[in-house]
């Protein structure tokens, strides 16, 4: 095979590039699907957490209930009695269970933070 | 640009510098543009095709895995794209029985297409080129214009470096053939 000089002379003589402001056009197409691409990773991410949330939060309520013999009907006549009375007693046993209520909220939430963790390293910037 | 800047420059638009993505769309968009013409015939239809090019690359950036060079990527997607609208417009092209070319001489081949004989030639030439399959047009915008080689055509075309070699020779020949039989007709 030659240098073909004479077809590379034929093809050279097509137009060499696009109209001017191409660049500029594609460019703001970028930054629009860029855009797009942010918000919709943005409200994958609020979703997943919310689903992973609520999994992790019916899943301890279940697990309390059979294993622990937690009921949370029970739970929530406790949690609201304190108000009921209106008073507020500084001893006794309903300071107790606020300790322990507290203590159930701080390790679900040092739980969620440890997910937010875990998937942020797994799957890169959410 | 070396494999190292390419990887670098994909990291950096991965990473949210989406501005980044200037340095590809000038470094390429002469050569896809190029490709595409060859194959839609006509500014417009390239130029909105050498668009979508641009904007399914950058959607499937995170999926570079740098196992060939970016170029011979965004390349393979501009072959995919150009395809799927001849596909869509139902672009249709003479067809060649082999027994045909196989007549061509190879000197008879090489004197066509590498002496350079004056404006009419080459408009024939033109007109030859225009008739050529999808497929074959851009095998040769790759080889002759963009110079890359075999295994590079190859990974684009996503066939076997013999098969592209095979294709290329046969090619040349069909252009000698659509020059003296159709070239005049399409103009």
């Amino acid at each position: 095979m030659k240098t073909d000089n004479a077809l590379r002379k034929t093809l050279k003589k097509q137009p060499v590039g696009p109209s001017y402001g191409f660049a500029n056009n594609v460019m703001r197409q970028i930054l629009l699907e860029s855009e797009r691409i942010g918000r919709r990773n943005y409200y994958r991410s609020l979703v997943l957490v919310s689903v992973v949330s609520a999994g992790l939060i019916s899943g301890s309520l279940y697990a309390m209930s059979f294993f622990l013999h937690f009921s949370v009907t029970g739970f929530l006549q406790r949690l609201i009695a304190p108000f009921r009375q209106m008073h507020f007693h500084p001893e006794g046993s309903g300071q107790l269970f606020l300790l322990e209520f507290s203590v159930f909220l701080a390790a679900i939430i040092l739980l969620l933070l440890a997910l937010d963790h875990f998937i942020r390293k797994r799957f890169g910037k959410l | 640009m070396e494999k190292r800047e390419e990887q670098e420059l994909i990291q950096s638009i991965l990473n949210g510098e989406t501005r980044a993505f200037t340095v590809l769309l000038e470094r390429f968009q002469r050569p896809v543009y190029s490709m595409i013409y060859q194959i839609a015939g006509n500014a417009q239809d390239a130029e909105e095709l050498t668009q979508d090019v641009f904007l399914k690359a950058f959607r499937s950036l995170g999926t570079f895995r740098g196992g060939s060079a970016l170029s011979t990527w965004l390349y393979r997607i501009a072959w995919n794209t150009a395809v799927s609208h001849t596909r869509k417009k139902r672009m249709e092209y003479p067809d060649v029985e082999d027994g045909l070319l196989a007549a061509i001489p190879d000197d008879k081949v090489d004197d066509l297409l590498d002496t350079d004989e004056g404006e009419a030639k080459m408009q024939r030439l033109e007109s030859a080129v225009a008739l050529l399959q999808p497929q074959e047009k851009m095998l040769i915008s790759l080889f002759y214009n963009e110079e890359k080689s075999l295994a590079e055509i190859a990974s684009v075309l996503e066939i076997s470096v013999e098969n592209a070699k095979v294709r290329l020779h046969r090619t040349r020949k069909k252009l000698v053939y659509l020059y003296n039989e159709h070239a005049y007709e399409n103009r």
